[in-house]
């Protein structure tokens, strides 16, 4: 396709295919912490939501969408990702292809493809999961027990040694290296933070939405904890429920992000109070997914309201018609 | 000193890295050009066209008057080689204005017209000779805009402008010409910017300079100690801003210098009592003053993507193929700016003169921007200067609602092309949302 | 999508994969001591009041698969690393109740050591302390199965009061058969009347040989017969027997055999004989003691009197109901290995007219719906090991922290039998 030549004739040296492949190098870390944890069982899985998403927003996409510049990249792959990184390791392969073509069909091109979709489409895959497979999406498994556990990969069964005490209890090396209960690859505090940090490092980090949301949790977590519980108990549940994995991975897709800056701390505020509130009277399961996949829903709101003031115009509100 | 800058907009020089380029254009050499023809345009300038004062045939010698315009919104056209006029035709030329243009072929021998000589009397001249010095130079506004700049004097000495603004910011990332003239020639540009001064009755000169030009700082803070004494009923200032892309334009430094923000059609004079200058423009204001030597040549910057950047001291209407023949690489070139990298024109047809407005020629190599989706990543809506969502003005223009736009500010769109440049996906926000902009002043003017 | 860009990508990836391996190789290496040490610290806390040791390692068995109601079973070791006991959770919903307790059990299997009741659950069976107190009391050291002496009569409250038979009197009656039968063993029954009403019974027999009886040679699989074991056909037939006190109403046809007690497919007519035996010997108030002095004067013990008794027909023919083949096979293992039984059975004793009550071969009058042959907890009374009092207040919880016990007490005998 012969293009016009049009100004700019430079380009920043950023294309989503890249931006998409620093994201994936950025759940590296989790993904072989997971790996770690869990066993070879982990990179089944991802496997199975990688390759069931991306296959289903190539054709889909190629069918729905003729019109579109392309229908391959990196974002399907990374959205099954996180879905693999956010389910217990003992989810059973069809629940997850299952869960990532949802994710992928209804969520991501049914809504218009890449770029379009309103709602995140890991997460919504995950609250699919959430409603669907519900026995299946409790952590059971601890940590480093089985490497090369494959009994109940299709039956989604957790091989659960029925110990006495379901966590050791946890000092805070053990916080830091992730070594406690929860979903594949939101336990970690040091590899989240690794990858953030590559995340930060190619300039792919928005910082605003996930500095609101974790400001709102630490604050919020003083007048919400009226129950006492310490604040180490919190950052583990925090931890298991995947609310810190969600807070860095899940506030960076921009596509169902508002673009503005303020309109990122509102989001992330309020996907902060939303995850206090159902820390408080949910469980740590939804904690994790709804907050998000709500405000997601305001994100249109936040675009249309809140912009930065073109120049000479008086408000940075939008003005409304009367 | 605090540095003047404004909150929007920020373009990290990531992949391409514009510092390093316009560093080593600093140390590049200037070149000078001796081109074999000339094409002159008579229009080089926005306002009314010239008429050609020379026939086919004619010998013209450096300097001579060749156009000569109607009214005081023209600008004379000056042979800025001594050759024999060959052609008198239309022109179009890339910024889409058409116009009759002399070709003068080189005859090598540099005649320089005999009303070019060194002046005696520069101390001595009086208002009414430095204004008709000013018209007589040809000169409109080098950085691109191409006002008159006799026109802009008059209507900022009826405005009553207090601040003379030099603006040595560079619009572009690839463009460095302001700056050569800067470190070379301090002294000459803070005298032709006095001599402009002088004509709009100002009290107060700013250099507007970014501050990560040390040498360039330096070299005018020494011109500004060596001339204060002579200019005490002024005030010189140099004023830092900070490094950033995109900058240089007027709405954005009024905005980092007096917060204001300049209404659509309205000019820096009436808002903030003050009148801006480009660095080239008092350049060639005071080589006029000194040699009474018109605007005949140009510092153009040549660089690219790819390629090392310098400049050159091009005469005006040197075709850009002479130009580009020693410069490596230029004939792969994937694309040729006639311009900025931002904001320039892609040529086809390398004939086509550098006129007084050109400030660079970009040589593309490698320009692949990818072709997807918007993700609504909001890169645009960051670096959009003025504070527009570009996607969101795109989108619009495609559904073809562009009524709509109006609502969006889209009028107040500079054309910078920054968000065509940090789009992920290679949307061409920048042209589809100029141009939409441009309509709707144009129906706003109405 | 350079060149460039694919190098720097797998460069950052390299980092990545060194920089997090290691990362979770030094937290692995620096908590692993300390997780072991806290692991064991947590269970302490948990299990040191039941049984102090300084490890305990989960017990990882397939046999667990079979006990739903066992949560989970540790083994305990001291700092020699000796074994010193189990800990098991059972949570079972029994007749009773829900009731979840935590049991430790000797490392032979044998003894109770040591219950805890958890109240994890809203409708949870509890006991107060004193009655736990109380309770742990009487099965100090109690050797496992445990039954209380109440839960002899049925677990569940009759629907239909059988009459007692009359003109028993209070006791415990006693009798045998004459010979040795053709299998090794020498059947007895043992009856205990309390007010009038047969309260407890107890069928079993001796081997002549071994000494062994032969609900323990059942349980360890050295006595086959088809259907349930020996020992838990016996001991539905004995609870039948208690609760309709006439050994008529047990229903037996002509062949020796009984359709209206489930789970029991062997020929009960050898108990019918003994139990009328017994009775008579009630209602003439011939004890236990008596009896055995009447019948042996030279030896009080019933197990030594009879090993010159040989080849009573009536315990082959109930043999012989079986599977023949497996009983040579099973008989191979026995320290009196069988060469060959009759196949064909000599009813020379079977008393037919002692079961056939009523017009029609095996019917009973009169009792219907007491489908009540549920052992005590799926566990022969020949083997219930220990009688207890029971708690008075408290019948239920008591019935059913037993239950908790027995289920231990089975799945301790598989375990040590699959381990051993």
């Amino acid at each position: 396709m012969k293009r016009k030549q049009l100004a700019p004739h430079i380009h920043a040296d950023r294309p989503i295919v890249e931006r998409y492949a620093y994201v994936l190098l950025a759940l590296l870390p989790i993904l072989i912490g997971a790996l770690f944890y869990y066993g070879i069982r982990v990179l089944v899985l991802s496997f199975v939501s990688c390759g069931v998403f991306f296959l289903c927003d190539y054709l889909s996409s190629k069918n729905m969408y003729p019109e579109m510049p392309f229908h391959v990249d990196y974002s399907s792959l990374v959205s099954g990702l996180i879905l693999a990184m956010l389910v217990p390791v003992s989810t059973s392969v069809w629940a997850m292809a299952i869960a990532a073509a949802f994710g992928s069909l209804l969520v991501k091109q049914a809504l218009g493809g890449v770029g379009r979709n309103l709602f995140n489409p890991a997460l919504a895959a995950r609250a699919f999961l959430q409603i669907a497979f519900p026995m299946q999406m409790v952590a059971q498994e601890p940590p480093l027990e089985n490497f090369w556990g494959f009994s109940s990969l299709f039956t989604g069964k957790a091989i659960v040694s029925n110990g006495a005490i379901t966590q050791v209890n946890v000092d805070i090396l053990d916080i830091v290296s992730g070594r406690v209960i929860g979903m594949v690859g939101t336990t970690s505090l040091i590899l989240i933070a690794l990858g953030a940090v590559i995340m930060i490092e190619r300039k792919l980090f928005s910082i605003y939405a996930p500095a609101a949301f974790f400001a709102v949790i630490l604050i919020g977590y003083v007048p919400f904890n009226w129950a006492g519980a310490g604040f180490e108990e919190f950052l583990i549940w925090m931890i298991r429920g995947g609310i810190l994995f969600v807070g860095v991975f899940a506030l960076q897709d921009c596509t169902t992000l508002p673009m503005d800056k303020w309109a990122r701390c509102l989001f992330g505020g309020g996907a902060g109070l939303l995850t206090l509130i159902l820390y408080r009277f949910g469980n740590a399961s939804y904690a994790m997914i709804y907050p998000v996949l709500l405000m997601n829903i305001l994100t249109p709101v936040f675009d249309y309201y809140i912009r930065p003031r073109a120049f000479s115009k008086t408000s940075w509100f939008r003005e409304v018609e009367k | 000193m605090k540095k003047a800058t404004f909150k929007k907009g920020n373009l990290q020089n990531d992949g391409l890295d514009f510092v390093r380029q316009r560093k080593f254009m600093r140390e590049a050499l200037l070149e000078v050009c001796n081109p074999r023809e000339v094409i002159l345009p008579m229009i080089q300038h926005r306002g009314t066209a010239c008429d050609p004062v020379v026939s086919v045939g004619d010998s013209v010698s450096i300097g001579d008057m060749v156009g000569v315009p109607h009214d005081s919104s023209g600008v004379p056209v000056h042979a800025s080689i001594s050759g024999e006029v060959s052609r008198i035709d239309v022109i179009r030329l890339p910024n889409k204005v058409s116009c009759k243009a002399i070709w003068i072929k080189n005859d090598l021998r540099r005649r320089v017209s005999t009303k070019i000589h060194q002046r005696k009397n520069i101390d001595t001249l009086s208002l009414a000779e430095l204004k008709k010095l000013l018209w007589q130079s040809g000169i409109c506004g080098m950085g691109g805009e191409g006002i008159p700049t006799f026109a802009k004097c008059l209507k900022a000495e009826q405005a009553g402008v207090d601040t003379l603004l030099v603006n040595a910011t560079q619009s572009e990332p690839f463009l460095a010409c302001d700056l050569h003239h800067i470190r070379v020639n301090a002294a000459k540009v803070l005298q032709g910017a006095m001599a402009l001064g002088g004509i709009c009755h100002v009290k107060r000169v700013v250099f507007c300079i970014e501050d990560l030009w040390t040498d360039e700082i330096d070299a005018l803070n020494k011109a500004v100690a060596e001339f204060r004494h002579r200019y005490l009923d002024r005030k010189i200032e140099v004023q830092l801003f900070k490094t950033r892309f995109p900058q240089g334009c007027q709405q954005l430094i009024i905005k980092a210098l007096y917060g204001v923000e300049l209404p659509i059609g309205k000019d820096p004079e009436e808002n903030v009592k003050a009148v801006l200058f480009n660095a080239s423009t008092c350049y060639a204001f005071c080589d006029m003053i000194e040699k009474n030597q018109p605007l005949i040549s140009r510092v153009v910057t040549i660089s690219g993507d790819t390629i090392t950047g310098h400049n050159v001291l091009v005469p005006i209407g040197t075709s850009v193929s002479e130009l580009l023949e020693r410069v490596p690489g230029a004939h792969t070139a994937q694309r040729i700016a006639w311009g900025g990298a931002m904001t320039g024109v892609a040529i086809k047809d390398l004939q086509v003169p550098i006129i007084k407005t050109t400030a660079a020629i970009t040589i593309i190599r490698k320009f692949e921007p990818p072709r997807m989706n918007c993700i609504h990543c909001g890169a645009c809506v960051s670096a959009c200067p003025v504070g527009l969502s570009p996607y969101l003005l795109n989108r619009l223009i495609e559904l073809g609602q562009e009524d709509v736009t109006r609502d969006e500010s889209v009028e107040q769109c500079i054309a910078c092309g920054a968000c065509s440049y940090v789009c992920p996906s290679g949307i061409e926000l920048s042209t589809n949302i100029a141009k939409a902009a441009h309509r709707a002043r144009r129906r706003g003017a109405k | 999508m350079t060149r460039s860009f694919f190098k720097g990508l797998a460069i950052r990836a390299l980092v990545v994969v060194v920089l997090s391996l290691s990362f979770l190789l030094v937290c692995y290496y620096k908590t692993k001591s300390d997780y072991n040490k806290r692991e064991q610290a947590q269970y302490q806390e948990e299990f040191g009041s039941l049984l102090m040791a300084s490890e305990y390692r989960l017990l990882n068995t397939s046999i667990l698969k079979d006990f739903q109601d066992i949560r989970y079973v540790y083994s305990a070791y001291d700092e020699s690393g000796k074994l010193i006991g189990y800990i098991l959770d059972v949570a079972m919903d029994t007749s009773y109740g829900f009731i979840h307790t935590q049991l430790c059990i000797s490392e032979n299997g044998e003894n109770l050591m040591d219950l805890r009741i958890v109240e994890d659950k809203e409708a949870a069976i509890t006991l107060t302390e004193e009655q736990l107190e109380e309770l742990k009391s009487q099965l100090k050291d109690a050797r496992i199965p445990v039954a209380v002496n109440q839960q002899l009569v049925p677990d569940v409250p009759y629907q239909v009061e059988y009459d007692p038979l009359l003109g028993l009197h209070d006791g415990i009656y006693y009798s045998e058969l004459p010979e040795v039968s053709k299998d090794g063993y020498l059947d007895y029954v043992e009856i205990e009347v309390r007010g009038g009403r047969i309260v407890r019974v107890e069928w079993d027999a001796v081997n002549a040989t071994t000494k062994k009886t032969r609900s323990q040679d059942s349980i360890n699989g050295d006595y086959n017969i088809s259907g349930n074991i020996w020992a838990e056909q016996a001991y539905r037939v004995q609870n039948r027997l208690v609760l309709v006190q006439d050994p008529m109403k047990l229903a037996m046809k002509s062949d020796g055999t009984t359709e209206i007690i489930d789970g029991v497919t062997m020929k009960i007519s050898v108990f019918v004989q003994l139990v009328n035996e017994s009775i008579a010997n009630s209602r003439s108030m011939l004890t236990k003691d008596m009896y055995l002095r009447s019948k042996n004067p030279e030896s009080s013990d019933p197990n030594e009197t009879d090993p010159e008794t040989k080849e009573d027909v009536k315990e082959t023919t109930t043999e012989t109901d079986g599977n023949t083949s497996e009983t040579t096979l099973s008989s191979a293992d026995t320290p009196t290995p069988m060469p060959t039984v009759p196949a064909t059975p000599t009813p020379t004793k079977v008393p037919s007219q002692i079961g056939v009550v009523g017009g029609e071969d095996g019917v009973v009058q009169g009792d219907t719906g007491d489908i009540l042959s549920e052992s005590v907890d799926g566990i022969p009374l020949s083997e219930i090991r220990t009688y207890i009092e029971g708690l008075p207040d408290a019948q239920n919880a008591c019935s059913a922290t037993l239950s908790t016990i027995n289920q231990a007490y089975k799945f301790m005998r598989e375990y040590l039998n699959w381990v051993g």
